[in-house]
């Protein structure tokens, strides 16, 4: 007998008191470490995002591009690592973004990147401001938002409220950013007078430099008295709104103006700025508040690491436990979102699921084995899960959706080991031809080796999915490491564990008297009826291989007959979508108001809606998709964001995607009445990406770019199923220039910088200092500006006075001090404002946006769609457009298009994954051929894993799901299980061949002894399947695994011993000697054994 | 015996293949406006002001504060009340400059009614 590193360790702990304490540590230390392990919903995603913001005030968009945005661009190309730099270009003010390759360390990106902006700081035009740099990062995304809204309170005293609130919840440990959407601010406002200031001969600048100038304290010094040394101060801050009411702004006839004569200081909120609303929908069970509420929304970021489920509660209990004192009555706060809770309930559902396949898989293992055997087999899971969880919490992996998702993909996969040992020990146990001790060791010595050779073939094969590069790279990661290691920990269980547990539980079948023969089994019948003709008659093989050949080319051909579609990711069933809408450039914030308002009308009356929160002028608490797609800056008064909160996914019969699908054709129809342009988004299932369908149109100048981004965008607008279409180019907004008569100035003594500051006061209005008030918790700016009611036109500007500067401007002669209307100074022209510039590593782009839901729900085939009316648009050289699909244009002579969005990364994991794929059929061939020590028997046995696809893409046809990222893990994974299956066929049959058995008996018999197990381990990975079939995103993997464990393992039962017998059978008919290549492989493995 | 079991549980996995989900519609439910009386209704006027520009007029009294927030109550042509959020500028006598938040031709209940919520009907008292 041979006796193989299996047999050896299952000699040591099958009699060992050692095993059962090793289990039950096992377990204990599994069990504290799903407690431990800190829980959330995303995985800990490290994509260094980082946004610099350069400020060149004064600069037109080009001016900004060519002096700022280009160079700085160039510089940050230059540092390794760097994998995109965008940038955006507009009047005034740049924002280039850097992402650098996905995973790298964020300090060191970050200090390479001051590094490089320090080192040509010099270099950069004079005017423009030291930039800022901001690192974004996954834990900015708040995990739990508070709405704050009252039916009796405004905006500015909620967001008093939420300020004392956000203070005290800062207390908390392992809180990150705690922010305040919505409400109004304490400001303290200095409204102009323009009469009085006339009057009174008293300018706005100068107002600014006297409070300025009094809102000043210092520690003058120390002097000593009497051994004592007393510290000295000056000055006096501006306290109160009456410190600033008396401030002496000027002189007028000898007599002292102060500010409060030619101002109105009102304390209080600021100018209305945002409209934020919190309102029930219809599916809210509080039918008393139907209207809609002022609110302010309190975010919660976490810390990187911790659990966000904790910090949820405990921030809850929290703001429970100041209801009351600061929170009021009469205020009401609304859990908008809580992602602890949802990443909780996943974590809590995932787990549900893996207890739902263990049982089930026990079931059947208990069908076929009897209750003992399934009870062998059931504790062997959790003790694998067990020490495959304590190694996460030790690789401070934490437990979300990914790593789980890796537990729930190897359930029925992890058994497996322990299914064939327990299976082989009760076979040999009924066979009695040996005591029992004996008998299970030979039980393990027989199959256990292969298993060890079976359980690298499946390691080998989910192993290489590490190497997705780009953004879905640490969606994959955590499944081939915690799919490996649980397959590591299984291989010990069950050559440790089962063993010991067989050997006590498992009992030979005492109704039975005759021995087991082989041969007076079913198996054996189906396959002497079934197999002996094939393997005797070349022709019915030849018929049998050419059935199977058509199966699979008839599979395979699903696929491009578009029977079975492929996608990225599904949705998953959220409960959560925004509504962005984004009006015309230059549209009130009343007016986005009342476009956002309507829509949200709309929107409550859709049943499955629980509350709503709209923020106009302001952006809702961000996601990781609002995070990649730089939704925090949006903040203008033409934009509004909505966000739409939906009943649990228990209390509702839609999945979100499909409510999402459904209100879209009604949003966009209220949007479209007034101009609007309304996306419906939704929380992408993998990593989000500027849009689903994005199209980049490169070419030599901007106008020929955006003529052909119109004509691509109506071309969409065209495409069924193409929706939520938008570009880059934003619309011609008026602009009014003031142009200075520079002569005219120059002779009045007045300078350009007093005339544009004046201006920018009046209008925009000054923060000229602080009220250095105690009790205030978020700084108090004093603001000096014109009341509305003067700034309602262009001619209300022009009878703002400056002050003549005289001598002191080096221009003039006169006398200062002279009052000179505006108008007298600037001519009023109107222009149209300077479209913002994107740039795209260091290419000029547009993009033109596109989303697809309905008709197709895959980006690909819209996008071919589109591709062929693409290619017929008449270009002005004569030339036509050929989308690329991978690269960008190599030169930007001619007008080019490119396809990104998500196809860049579904591009990106497909082709990443075909490559894994390739080295996975590699490195199982190597392992094989280092067992079997042939060239040939490793491929008979790879013939397996093509048959996979007869069952995958009609089971992706049947459920009507698409083949996605997911399928192909499956897909992958399958390829390990049928090379194993494969092996453990093979490898009996030789060992039937070295005792003397004639081959085509030993190809029989093996193939009816082997189908048990097989058909045992594959019933597991279907049950295990069946309870993840219903998850929305692991649909793909529950289909791939189910229909293809199903039907190739039926067919490789027959495929592979039947090419077995005819290679094996040709051989011997050439040569005499019998498969020497494979005999002295035999014969090396008894010489080891033996030694 | 066993192997019929086995067979059972491939055709229990066939018909979990059937099952793909039929989707009941829920219906929203249509709720009768609720009626109230107003003083009046006011459409908005064009007006020139002084520096010879349009400006849109409507009267004081039917401009309500909600906390900081100013607001009018808007009639649809079905005579179903909407809140509109304006923001006002200049005032001149009864009536006060609309800067942006309303267009042309709307009508505003006037005075306000305290109470008026959105979606409620209104009749112009006789």
């Amino acid at each position: 007998m041979r006796e193989g590193i299996a047999g050896v360790l299952a000699k040591l702990f099958i009699n060992s008191k050692l095993t059962p304490l090793l289990m039950v540590t096992a377990l204990l230390v599994g069990v504290l470490a799903t407690f431990m392990t800190p829980r959330e919903e995303e995985p800990q995603i490290s994509v260094p995002l980082v946004d610099l913001y350069f400020s060149y005030p004064g600069g037109s968009a080009k001016e900004v591009e060519e002096r700022v945005a280009k160079p700085v661009e160039k510089y940050l190309t230059e540092i390794e690592g760097v994998d995109y730099v965008y940038s955006t270009s507009q009047k005034d003010f740049a924002l280039v973004t850097v992402r650098y390759d996905v995973g790298d360390d964020t300090e060191e990106s970050m200090v390479k990147l001051w590094a490089t902006i320090m080192k040509n700081m010099d270099k950069m035009p004079r005017g423009m401001q030291f930039p800022l740099i901001k690192k974004v990062t996954i834990d900015d995304v708040p995990v739990l938002t508070l709405t704050f809204w009252s039916q009796s309170y405004g905006p500015y005293q909620l967001r008093k409220v939420a300020g004392q609130v956000a203070d005290e919840l800062k207390k908390i440990e392992n809180i990150g950013d705690v922010n305040l959407n919505g409400g109004l601010k304490r400001q303290l406002r200095i409204v102009l007078d323009k009469d009085r200031l006339a009057q009174y001969r008293i300018t706005p600048l100068q107002i600014a430099r006297q409070i300025k100038a009094s809102n000043s304290q210092v520690t003058a010094g120390t002097f000593q008295q009497m051994n004592r040394e007393l510290t000295v101060k000056t000055g006096r801050f501006l306290k109160t709104a009456e410190d600033v009411r008396n401030v002496i702004v000027g002189i007028y006839n000898s007599e002292p103006v102060y500010l409060k004569d030619v101002a109105k200081v009102v304390d209080g909120p600021e100018e209305v700025e945002n409209y934020t609303f919190f309102g029930y929908g219809a599916a809210s069970h509080d039918v008393e508040m139907k209207g809609e509420y002022p609110a302010v929304t309190l975010t919660v970021a976490k810390r990187k690491g911790a659990d966000a489920t904790a910090l949820a509660n405990k921030v809850l209990a929290k703001v429970e436990s100041l209801k009351g004192s600061v929170i009021t009555s009469g205020i009401t706060v609304t859990e908008t979102r809580n992602y602890g809770e949802t990443a909780s309930e996943k974590v809590f559902t995932l787990l549900e699921h893996l207890i739902g396949a263990v049982v089930a898989v026990t079931i059947v293992v208990g069908l076929f084995l009897g209750w003992r055997g399934g009870l062998v087999v059931f504790a062997s899971v959790p003790i694998t899960f067990a020490l495959t969880l304590l190694v996460y919490y030790l690789f401070d992996y934490t437990l979300n959706r990914v790593t789980l998702f890796a537990l729930i993909f190897v359930t029925g996969i992890v058994v497996d080991d322990s299914i064939i040992i327990a299976e082989n020990i009760h076979r040999h146990f009924s066979m009695r031809r040996m005591p029992k001790l004996q008998a299970a060791l030979a039980a393990i010595n027989e199959v256990g080796n292969p298993t060890i050779l079976a359980t690298f073939t499946v390691i080998a094969s989910v192993l290489p999915m590490v190497f997705v590069s780009g953004l879905m790279g640490p969606y994959m990661s955590p499944m081939p490491i915690g799919a490996s290691l649980a397959m590591i920990f299984s291989l010990f269980v069950a050559l440790i564990g089962t063993p010991w547990l067989a050997f006590r539980l498992l009992k030979a079948e005492e109704g039975h008297s005759e021995k087991y023969d082989i041969r007076k089994s079913i198996y054996y019948k189906v396959y002497d009826k079934t197999l002996a003709p094939l393997l005797t008659s070349w022709w019915k093989a030849t018929i049998a291989f050419v059935f199977v050949g058509l199966l699979l080319l008839g599979s395979i051909s699903m696929i491009p007959l578009k029977m079975v579609q492929l996608k990225m990711l599904p949705f998953d069933n959220k409960s959560e979508f925004q509504v962005i809408v984004d009006m015309p450039e230059g549209t009130t914030l009343e007016q986005t108001a009342r476009v956002s308002k309507d829509i949200v009308s709309y929107l409550k009356t859709v049943p499955e809606v629980e509350n709503y929160q709209y923020y106009v002028g302001t952006h809702a608490p961000i996601n990781f998709n609002g995070l990649v797609r730089h939704y925090y800056l949006r903040q203008s008064d033409n934009m509004a964001d909505i966000q739409v909160n939906l009943v649990h996914k228990g209390e509702r019969s839609d999945q979100s995607h499909d409510i999402a699908k459904r209100v879209r054709p009604k949003v966009q129809e209220i949007a479209a009445k007034y101009g609007a342009n309304a996306k419906v988004v939704e929380v992408p299932p993998g990593p989000p990406v500027l849009s689903t369908i994005v199209a980049e149109i490169y070419g030599p100048d901007m106008e020929q770019q955006i003529v052909l981004a119109r004509r691509i965008k109506a071309i969409m607008e065209d495409t069924p199923g193409v929706v939520d279409v938008d570009w880059t180019v934003e619309d011609d907004q008026k602009v009014y220039t003031m142009v200075i008569d520079k002569q005219k100035a120059a002779f009045r003594g007045i300078t350009t910088e007093q005339i544009t500051n004046t201006l920018r006061m009046a209008l925009d209005g000054v923060e000229v200092g602080l009220l250095h008030t105690d009790t205030e918790l978020e700084p108090v700016g004093l603001e000096l500006r014109l009341p509305i009611s003067a700034r309602a036109s262009i001619l209300d500007l022009s009878d703002i006075f400056v002050k003549s500067q005289g001598m002191s401007s080096l221009t003039t002669r006169l006398p200062a001090g002279e009052m000179i209307p505006l108008s007298e100074l600037v001519s009023i022209e109107e222009t149209i404002e300077d479209k913002s510039i994107y740039r795209k590593d260091l290419k000029n782009v547009v993009y033109v946006t596109a989303d697809v839901a309905g008709v197709t729900e895959s980006p690909v085939y819209a996008m071919l769609e589109m591709d062929d009316r693409i290619k017929e648009l008449e270009m002005p050289g004569g030339y036509s457009i050929s989308p690329l699909y991978t690269a960008p244009p190599f030169s930007e002579e001619k007008l080019a298009m490119k396809w990104d969005g998500e196809w860049q990364i579904t591009f990106e994991v497909f082709r990443d994954l075909g490559a894994a794929f390739a080295v996975v059929l590699v490195i199982i061939y190597l392992l094989i051929v280092g067992w079997f020590q042939s060239f040939k028997t490793p491929l008979v046995m790879m013939v397996a894993i093509p048959l996979s696809l007869v069952g995958i893409i009609p089971g992706h046809f049947i459920h009507g799901a698409f083949f996605t990222a997911t399928s192909m893990i499956g897909m992958i994974a399958l390829a390990g299980i049928m090379v194993r299956n494969s092996v453990l066929i093979i490898d009996f049959i030789q060992l039937r061949v070295q005792e003397g058995v004639e081959l085509k008996e030993a190809v029989i018999e093996s193939a009816a002894v082997r189908t048990r197990p097989i058909l045992l381990t594959a019933g597991t990975v279907v049950i295990g399947a069946i309870v993840i079939l219903f998850d929305p995103i692991f649909q793909g993997l529950a289909i791939s695994l189910m229909w293809g464990a199903l039907l190739s393992t039926i067919l490789t039962l027959g495929v592979v011993p039947l090419t077995y017998y005819l290679v094996e059978n040709k051989q011997k008919g050439g040569r005499p000697e019998p498969d020497s290549s494979s005999q002295s492989a035999i014969d090396k493995r008894v010489v080891t054994s033996d030694k | 015996m066993k192997h019929t079991i086995f067979l059972g549980c491939i055709g229990l996995f066939l018909l979990f293949t059937a099952c793909r989900g039929d989707k009941p519609e829920t219906a929203a439910v249509d709720v009768q406006p609720e009626i109230v009386e107003v003083e009046n209704v006011a459409v908005t006027e064009l007006a020139t002001a002084r520096e010879g520009r349009l400006v849109l007029l409507i009267p004081s009294s039917s401009v309500f504060m909600r906390g900081q927030l100013e607001g009018v109550q808007v009639v649809g042509d079905d005579n179903i009340v909407s809140i509109r959020w304006i923001r006002t500028g200049k005032v001149s006598g009864d009536n006060v400059e609309v800067l942006s938040g309303l267009g042309m031709g709307e009508k505003v209940v006037v005075p306000y009614v305290r109470g008026v919520q959105e979606g409620f009907q209104i009749t112009v008292k006789p």
